[in-house]
């Protein structure tokens, strides 16, 4: 009686707040966000710092049981998480899991759209490397230990704790082997500007990551220089990897500047006429993932945050998707294929370019 | 007693007025307000120019202006073709199977413009489009003749797209028009052409131009089909660069809204042409008392080309979409016709694309928000139009007027004036089902008003009054003696918005969240990054799924009108 007396009250007590908040001006007053706060400060009362590791968990289970459910947002391969999300739930059958798939751009729009709205829906989101800085001004990403990658790489993950990678994608320049021999094909990014690719290349149309990837290899100069004279090509600007992949296997470009490997070894096994460029270096990337700050689920976050980087949730990732992963004990063809490759590492420090990089690629490509 | 009644019946219907001018007026008050101002919505800021400064500095904005209006008048113009002469073949003239215009008018409108764009991609891409590629092979040709990506090709697409709805307005218009003039002309001796360019066309004027000025703002607000064509080769209209502006990171708003506003001072230019043009068309009426049944033009042996050009548009319109679509579903991934690719065939893309994550989440909401959106917005129309048509209320030309007014406000204007709302307003509807229902109701107003005003222009006064007489309230005369009166009306409004609902990309594209996501978004992000066999099987099963609505509402109200 009691309890729901309580509860009454504080809903009430809340959504008056909440109510109220856009008059107050305080516009962390929502009733979201005034629910988050509690369920961190319920999390964070329930934490002794002198616990054991299966205490911790034990005590991340219970809260976990009663929140039921933990919500997922990025742009990973929905159908590839599916089973990613299938092995989660039978190591913790008592969480369901929600998940939305959309693309970088559309996630990180949702997110800041919605926490200006007061609504804080998620648990865990992707985000882009050229984004993070951006977010992390926001204050929606959770400061966290991350205990499973300890042996990580310091390039995947976040010094202070805000992310981790999710998968390391290794970004290269991929052609169509019936249209372009192995003699004829580019061999580093400069051989793209030759004229005789005008019209045959296609790119994401959300090229601003790709772009803070050249920066942070070539300076900002150099990019400019090396965009400007790209654009002259008339590049294709495409939807995501995936379909740009397929549509290069079926002859629609005869190069794309920009394909993640893994999907162009997935596409060249199933017989799509593909070949990738051994450039010096490849380009990689983190793919970021971050726990939310206001979680509506916090222990059911932190057990998924734990899970997924634990070398099960690795293996489990790698089995749907075959994606380079960063824990290195899990082997991947992508490893393999990158073997003897010069690979460059995003330094991620170099994400605070972000926003520069946003707009050389708009006024450079989209205008 | 009746005084009480009388407050009670006055009450609800200054409620429904005052709810109108909420849902049409807020919304752009908000898209205003935030083209005024340079910080993100719900944040208050100081009032200044320096959105529309930056959006009209900006050197593309000029040829986002030209884009625009090429791409809504070439599309027009090409519908215009089309319809008038499947109009002109089945009302005037003796071809054989000339019915087949009807047929195609309703089959093609079943197809939605994203899925067509997608189709049509596959069909004339210039590498790997199936029509390149057959000339490609049939006339040893070094490249395909045509490619998609262009000004051209959305013209094309976004033309075949507006036939549809355009010969139903110009064959009700020949139908009803009086023959008696191109009679006149043909015993004075002139022949087919000098007839209709002199007769026909002039009498069809208040028609065609209310049926071309429609499309033209069509077009204008046209979102999918420039944002799948186009934007691969940046081709940009206001539709998609509101969309991009409003995906990039961060969001500009204020620029956004300042092109918003623009767009819309275009399409309300437009929807007042369309308003004027259909008050002047009396000036033109040919129907009067006389009974008239009009003459058949014999076309003699050039009747079997008309029946060939219909079956051709057919097959073009129709056919040839849904056959790339379902190639495309049958393989494991793209390919061009080959042995090797139809040794690939299998449904497991429809499987894959059936269990997908979200789809059956996605439909859910899809089949909610078409079946309510379509019951409130005939429900809520039917009140507005007795307002507007029965009562002598003061200000009710002023309601019909904003109840209207939806139709000049393109779709992604709207969705992004309701974000703007409802990011600031403490109604927590914002990433719900809600802001759809809302967005739906606001957009499909005009054409549930205009069934319900009809409608009710046919039901006669005495009957109301014979209810009134008898002790009955306005919500009890309403209830049951003009809604089942008004059924015919509400049923054909009805489907009309539940088909269009189920198709919509523009509004929800800007309004969905993860739970309220409906099915056409969810194909629009399967073809951003999914598989292209996922995308091709999704989108048979929708156009399957419209098919069905579509043949089932028609039977239902070819059963009532007979009835």
């Amino acid at each position: 009686m009691n309890n729901t007396c309580g509860t009454l009250l504080r809903t009430g007590v809340l959504t008056l707040l909440a109510t109220l908040a856009p008059w107050t001006g305080i516009p962390d007053f929502s009733l979201a966000n005034a629910n988050g706060l509690v369920a961190k400060m319920q999390l964070a009362a329930l934490a002794p710092s002198s616990e054991t590791e299966k205490q911790r968990e034990a005590r991340l289970i219970e809260g976990a049981k009663s929140e039921g459910k933990v919500v997922y947002w990025d742009s990973v391969n929905a159908k590839e998480w599916e089973f990613v999300f299938g092995k989660f739930r039978q190591r913790y059958p008592f969480i369901a899991t929600d998940f939305w798939r959309a693309g970088d751009a559309e996630v990180y729009q949702k997110v800041i759209t919605e926490a200006r709205a007061g609504v804080h829906n998620f648990d865990l989101a992707g985000v882009e490397i050229n984004l993070l800085s951006e977010l992390k001004k926001t204050g929606l990403m959770k400061k966290y230990a991350w205990p499973s990658t300890a042996g990580w790489s310091p390039a995947h993950k976040d010094s202070e704790g805000y992310w981790v990678a999710r998968q390391i994608n290794c970004v290269v320049i991929a052609y169509n082997t019936n249209l372009v021999s192995a003699a004829e094909a580019p061999k580093t990014w400069e051989d793209l500007l030759n004229p005789k690719w005008k019209g045959a290349i296609s790119m994401d149309k959300d090229g601003s990551e790709w772009v803070l990837l050249l920066m942070s290899v070539w300076g900002k100069e150099k990019t400019l220089n090396y965009l400007t004279n790209l654009a002259k090509n008339n590049i294709s600007l495409g939807g995501a990897t995936t379909q740009r992949t397929e549509m290069l296997g079926a002859g629609a470009f005869k190069l794309d500047l920009r394909l993640n490997l893994d999907r162009v070894l997935y596409y060249r096994q199933q017989g799509a006429p593909l070949d990738w460029v051994r450039t010096d270096p490849i380009l990689s990337r983190p793919s970021p993932t971050y726990i939310a700050e206001r979680a509506p689920h916090p222990n059911s976050a932190i057990l998924f945050a734990d899970w997924f980087t634990s070398l099960e949730g690795q293996n489990a990732i790698h089995e749907a998707s075959g994606k380079f992963l960063p824990d290195q004990r899990v082997k991947s063809k992508v490893g393999d294929a990158l073997s003897g490759q010069k690979v460059a590492f995003f330094p991620v420090e170099f994400g605070v370019h972000g926003s520069e990089a946003e707009r050389m690629w708009r006024d450079i490509f989209l205008k | 007693m009746t005084q009480r009644k009388f407050s009670l019946d006055t009450t609800f219907l200054v409620c429904i007025a005052a709810l109108v001018v909420y849902l049409v007026l807020t919304p752009l008050f908000m898209l205003l307000w935030n083209s005024l101002k340079t910080t993100p919505p719900g944040v208050p800021g100081p009032l200044t120019l320096d959105n529309f400064a930056n959006a009209y500095l900006d050197p593309t904005l000029y040829p986002l202006i030209a884009n625009t209006l090429i791409f809504a008048a070439g599309s027009t113009s090409f519908a215009f073709f089309f319809a008038f002469l499947m109009a002109w073949l089945v009302e005037r003239t003796n071809a054989p199977f000339r019915d087949l215009a009807y047929v195609i008018a309703i089959v093609s409108t079943i197809i939605p413009g994203m899925i067509a764009s997608i189709a049509w991609i596959m069909l004339l891409h210039p590498r790997i489009g199936l029509i390149n590629l057959a000339l490609i092979q049939t006339f040893g040709l070094s490249e395909g003749p045509f490619s998609i990506h262009s000004m051209y090709g959305m013209i094309f697409v976004g033309g075949l797209r507006h036939v549809p709805v355009m010969f139903l307005l110009l064959a009700g218009a020949l139908r009803s028009m009086d023959p008696s003039l191109e009679e006149s002309a043909a015993t004075c001796g002139s022949g087919n052409p000098t007839t209709m360019l002199r007769i026909t066309f002039p009498l069809m004027l208040p028609a065609s131009a209310a049926a071309m000025i429609y499309s033209f703002i069509n077009g204008v607000e046209s979102f999918e089909i420039p944002a799948l064509i186009g934007i691969p080769v940046k081709i940009y209209v206001f539709s998609t660069k509101i969309y991009l502006a409003m995906h990039q990171s961060p969001p500009d708003y204020g620029v956004s809204a300042a092109l918003g506003i623009t767009v819309l001072m275009i399409t309300a230019c437009g929807t007042l042409f369309y308003v004027r043009i259909l008050r002047r068309s009396e000036r033109y009426v040919t129907v009067t008392g006389k009974g008239y049944r009009p003459r058949a033009i014999d076309l003699g042996k050039w009747k079997y080309l008309g029946t060939a050009f219909l079956f051709s548009f057919l097959f073009l319109d129709v056919i040839l979409p849904l056959l790339a679509l379902v190639w495309a579903s049958l393989l494991p991934f793209y390919q061009v016709p080959s042995m090797r690719a139809l040794r690939s065939v299998s449904l497991a893309s429809y499987a894959t694309a059936l269990t997908y994550p979200g789809v059956l989440n996605a439909t859910k909401n899809t089949l909610i928000l078409a079946v309510t959106g379509g019951c409130v917005t005939m429900l809520f129309a039917a009140v507005i139009s007795w307002i507007v048509v029965r009562s002598r209320v003061p200000g009710r030309r002023v309601l019909d007027f904003l109840a209207f007014a939806p139709i000049a406000t393109p779709s992604i204007v709207l969705a992004m004036a309701l974000v703007f709302l409802y990011l600031a307003l403490p109604l927590p509807i914002y990433g719900t089902l809600w802001i759809l229902l809302v967005a739906f109701v606001t957009k499909y107003l005009p054409w549930a008003t205009r069934n319900t005003n009809a409608g009710l222009l046919q039901i006669h006064r005495e009957l109301e009054e014979a209810s009134e007489a008898s002790g009955a309230s306005w919500l009890q005369t309403f209830r049951r003696v003009l809604a089942p009166l008004l059924v015919p009306a509400f049923a054909a409004g009805f489907f009309y918005i539940f088909s269009h609902i189920i198709r919509d990309v523009s509004l929800a594209i800007l309004l969905y969240s993860p739970k309220s996501n409906v099915l056409a978004v969810v194909i629009w992000e399967l073809w951003q990054a999914g598989t292209i066999a996922q995308v091709g099987a999704m989108s048979v099963v929708l156009v399957l799924l419209l098919g069905l609505f579509t043949f089932t509402g028609r039977k239902y109200l070819a059963r009532m009108s007979l009835s």
